[in-house]
């Protein structure tokens, strides 16, 4: 069974490879990208199994991004989990709409926890 | 009379045909033989006497008709006469009894009958009854006498005078007792009596008198002066009197003392005065000062005693001159001589202090007359107008003050139509004075909800209590604005309402710094999570990593871990704070049970109760029905309050934890045995950052915006919190929810 495939828009260089690290670590492929236009692109060429998405971004942000990515046909199902500095209460209904699988403030989890997340995610 | 010589030439006894003519006559004819016997009587005579010829003729005349007490004496005299004894008496008048007793008196004419030898034989009497005439003199002689008696008698004086020369014939002795002056004066002087009159009454009742000449009565009072220089009212009335053609030959009249009438009338209109003085105007002083200006009687209201400028000890019977000081005197002396000299009511106010402060009066003083209507002093109402004038002053000085200050100050009456607004009002509202006076505040208001200004004047107008607020008001042009206003209402001496000052700040600018405050706290806090989140998860995975670690390092690196924990909760309290600050939380209310959100906070405290042995007691009131509450912020209040008993309880401690529904809310109870709350302090407990000082030694770590957060959400969402706590003995912490249900607040973010 291939590898299954991660992509993770992140512009903080810390968190993305923390991230990278721990899901490699965990026997995911992953693929980066540090804003929201490179993540659209990427997205749309490596048809990711789960794509971690940052809101706050510089070019494109994480909203605007995931909203491009759900025109395309292969991209209206790819689950997403928003990793965020923003808090729950600054969700905007549109990620909602957007079909967000999980919105998580970074801040607030551990690492394991995230971990965790993504594996139970990709494991359905 | 009718002539008696018709029966001349008859006989004692006529004849048939002269009888016939005698008994036509209204005169009575009665003739006497010698010895008195009638010898004829006439129909008047019998008529008169009311006898029967029969019963007269024959019968002695002084038997029959004289009365017994005279009989004797008449008798005598006509015996003389018929004896030639003594000359004739022509004309007799003698009173006669009628047969029914009456009296009546005859005149009689007398002739003596003679025979042809000359011998006296007979009388002839021919008589007229003057009974009536004689009666009507005996009245008019007693009427005369009565009316002189009763003028003689009489207070007044009864005056008769002659018009052509106006000579007095004729005055009662009164005239001595009210002119205070000889009669006999009165007859050589004939001017005597203008002269007495008081110059200024002289003209008109010489006038009045005049016109008597016409025909004109008069009816008048005028004072008179006697030579004592006493003054006395005399009513005069005279009345004149015509001859036949219609000429005034004589002026009678009367003239009466009413100088005590006057008296009495002028003390009346004093007493008058005085009373309805006192009545009118019950605050009123009232001084009454003779001709000197020495103080008399003063009236003052009970209440009043007290602000006298002297005890009355001290000024009854002085002069103002000696009493007051010379300002007060300069003002006051001058309006009451003006009263008294031009005989008018003259206005003043005067100025006094009392007991070191300084009273106004505004007074009127009017002049005092006598019972002569000569002025005789001065009385003075003064109002005590302190009030009005510290009002007016007060008010003038707190405009002056008012006008140059920068913050939008407005005074309305207790209607809320603006009276006052100064210039900074101008600038905020864009309104000039000029279209705000007479206004209503409402002019730049009215951008809040209806209930928000039915609670503000039920503050201030009925619980008459400063109401302080922010609000949105619009200016002129159309502008909204953030103003922070404080209405206070302006009570007077009985507690009512004078008028409602307002002061209103425009805090637009403010509320911008500040949003831009809060919105770089909440930037600044979303951008500290980035770094946190790396710090937190590096540690993470360096005590996660298989390699072995120092317990040194290891317990560094648990100490990194939770140092991240508390700085991710100090951040996430920010954001709660900013966003309450921004009032942009939402309250979203749904139907939950407050006790299943109790018991899942006690369930996540867990293992920090048991590892401090603390003893929870839960008490729960059956039947607490579900609420409609935001379960979030529940939660967040609840915890706050849990974990602050947790925190502050010593280990071992007890806690317990109640819920029950009082009245229209639902209430929890917080109650633990820790340290409590410097009573100095627990005021400030709700404050932001707020720490209390054995908090602090307890828990160097927290931050001080829980019970601040709390506040702010149970104010938003209609719930109240209070405590009562007692240092080293614990705290009980109340959070009270209307069984009603939260508030809903459509806010863009929801609290963490």
């Amino acid at each position: 069974m291939p590898k299954r495939k991660i992509l993770i828009v992140e512009d903080e260089t810390d968190v993305q490879k923390i991230l990278t690290e721990n899901l490699k670590q965990a026997g995911y492929q992953v693929v980066n990208a540090t804003n929201g236009e490179k993540g659209v692109k990427a997205a749309l060429q490596e048809h990711p199994d789960l794509i971690l998405m940052d809101i706050i971004m510089p070019v494109k942000d994480g909203m605007t991004a995931l909203k491009e990515i759900r025109r395309d046909a292969w991209g209206k199902n790819v689950p997403v989990i928003v990793l965020t500095n923003l808090s729950d209460g600054d969700r905007s209904e549109t990620a909602d709409n957007l079909g967000v699988q999980d919105y998580l403030v970074k801040a607030d989890w551990d690492l394991r926890e995230v971990v965790e997340k993504v594996k139970q995610m990709l494991s359905r | 009379m009718k002539r008696e010589t018709t029966a001349k030439s008859s006989i004692l006894y006529p004849s048939a045909e002269t009888i016939k003519f005698l008994d036509a006559i209204n005169a009575i004819v009665v003739s006497l033989d010698k010895d008195g016997k009638i010898s004829f009587i006439n129909k008047a005579g019998r008529n008169l006497l009311g006898y029967t010829k029969k019963e007269l003729l024959g019968k002695d005349w002084f038997k029959q008709a004289i009365p017994a007490e005279a009989r004797k004496e008449i008798k005598g005299v006509f015996r003389k006469l018929m004896g030639g004894k003594m000359s004739f008496v022509k004309v007799y008048d003698n009173e006669v009894v009628t047969k029914s007793g009456k009296r009546k008196i005859v005149s009689w004419h007398n002739t003596l009958l003679k025979d042809k030898s000359g011998k006296i034989i007979g009388t002839l009497s021919a008589g007229t009854d003057i009974t009536e005439k004689q009666e009507i003199q005996q009245k008019h002689r007693q009427g005369e006498a009565t009316l002189r008696q009763m003028a003689e008698t009489i207070k007044g004086c009864f005056w008769i005078t002659r018009w052509s020369d106006k000579q007095t014939i004729y005055a009662t002795k009164g005239f001595e007792k009210i002119w205070g002056r000889k009669l006999e004066d009165l007859y050589k002087k004939k001017n005597l009596w203008a002269q007495a009159i008081y110059p200024k009454d002289r003209t008109k009742a010489l006038q009045n008198f005049i016109n008597l000449g016409k025909g004109q009565s008069y009816s008048e009072e005028y004072r008179i002066r006697r030579p004592d220089k006493s003054i006395r009212w005399v009513r005069d009335q005279g009345y004149p009197v015509k001859d036949n053609q219609g000429e005034v030959k004589r002026v009678v009249g009367l003239a009466q003392d009413i100088t005590k009438e006057k008296e009495a009338e002028e003390k009346l209109k004093l007493s008058e005065a005085k009373l309805e003085s006192i009545i009118s105007s019950t605050p009123d002083l009232t001084f009454v000062f003779n001709k000197k200006l020495d103080f008399g009687e003063y009236y003052c209201p009970p209440e009043m005693e007290k602000t006298l400028y002297l005890p009355p000890k001290k000024f009854l019977g002085k002069n103002i001159n000696d009493i007051f000081p010379k300002e007060l005197r300069e003002v006051v002396v001058p309006p009451l001589l003006e009263a008294m000299q031009k005989e008018i009511c003259t206005s003043f106010d005067y100025e006094i202090p009392i007991r070191g402060e300084i009273r106004y009066y505004a007074a009127r003083a009017c002049p005092r007359r006598d019972a002569r209507g000569r002025v005789c002093g001065v009385t003075v109402v003064s109002r005590d107008i302190s009030q009005r004038i510290n009002a007016e002053e007060n008010m003038r000085k707190f405009q002056l003050a008012a006008e140059g200050a920068s913050d939008h100050i407005v005074i309305t009456d207790i209607d809320g139509k603006i009276i006052f607004a100064n210039q900074a009002a101008e600038e905020n509202t864009g309104y000039s004075r000029k279209e705000m006076i007479g206004k209503n505040p409402s002019l730049w208001g009215q951008q809040m909800p209806v209930e928000f200004y039915k609670k503000l004047w039920r503050t201030i107008k009925i619980e008459k209590k400063p109401f302080s607020g922010e609000v949105k008001n619009k200016g002129k042009d159309g502008r909204l604005y953030d103003a922070e206003i404080r209405l206070s209402p302006i009570l007077g001496d009985k507690d009512e309402i004078i008028y409602f000052l307002g002061i209103e700040r425009d805090i637009t600018r403010e509320k911008e710094i500040d949003r831009a405050k809060t919105e770089f706290v909440s930037l600044a806090s979303h951008e500290l999570r980035g770094p946190l989140t790396a710090i937190n998860w590096y540690t993470e995975m360096l005590l996660g990593s298989k390699e072995d670690l120092s317990p040194r390092c290891n317990k560094y690196l648990q100490e990194i871990k939770a140092g991240g924990r508390r700085m991710v909760k100090l951040v996430n309290a920010l954001l709660n704070v900013s966003r309450i600050e921004l009032g942009t939380f939402t309250i979203k209310p749904e139907l939950s049970s407050v006790t299943a959100i109790i018991d899942q906070i006690l369930k996540t405290r867990q293992s920090k109760i048991k590892g401090r042995g603390l003893q929870i007691t839960k008490s729960y009131q059956k039947h607490i029905p579900k609420v409609k509450i935001d379960p979030a912020l529940i939660r967040t209040i609840m915890s706050n309050v849990i974990s602050n008993a947790i925190k502050y309880t010593p280990a071992g401690g007890k806690i317990s934890i109640e819920v029950s529904k009082k009245g229209k809310d639902i209430v929890f109870k917080v109650i633990d045995s820790g340290c409590g709350i410097p009573a100095n302090q627990q005021h400030r407990v709700f404050e932001k950052l707020f720490r209390a000082d054995n908090a602090v030694s307890i828990d160097p770590e927290g931050h001080g915006l829980g019970l601040y957060i709390v506040k702010s959400i149970l104010d938003q969402a209609g719930g109240k919190i209070w405590f009562e706590s007692a240092l080293n003995q614990g705290s009980t912490f109340y959070v009270s929810i209307p069984v009603s249900g939260m508030k809903p607040q459509a806010g863009k973010k929801e609290l963490t």
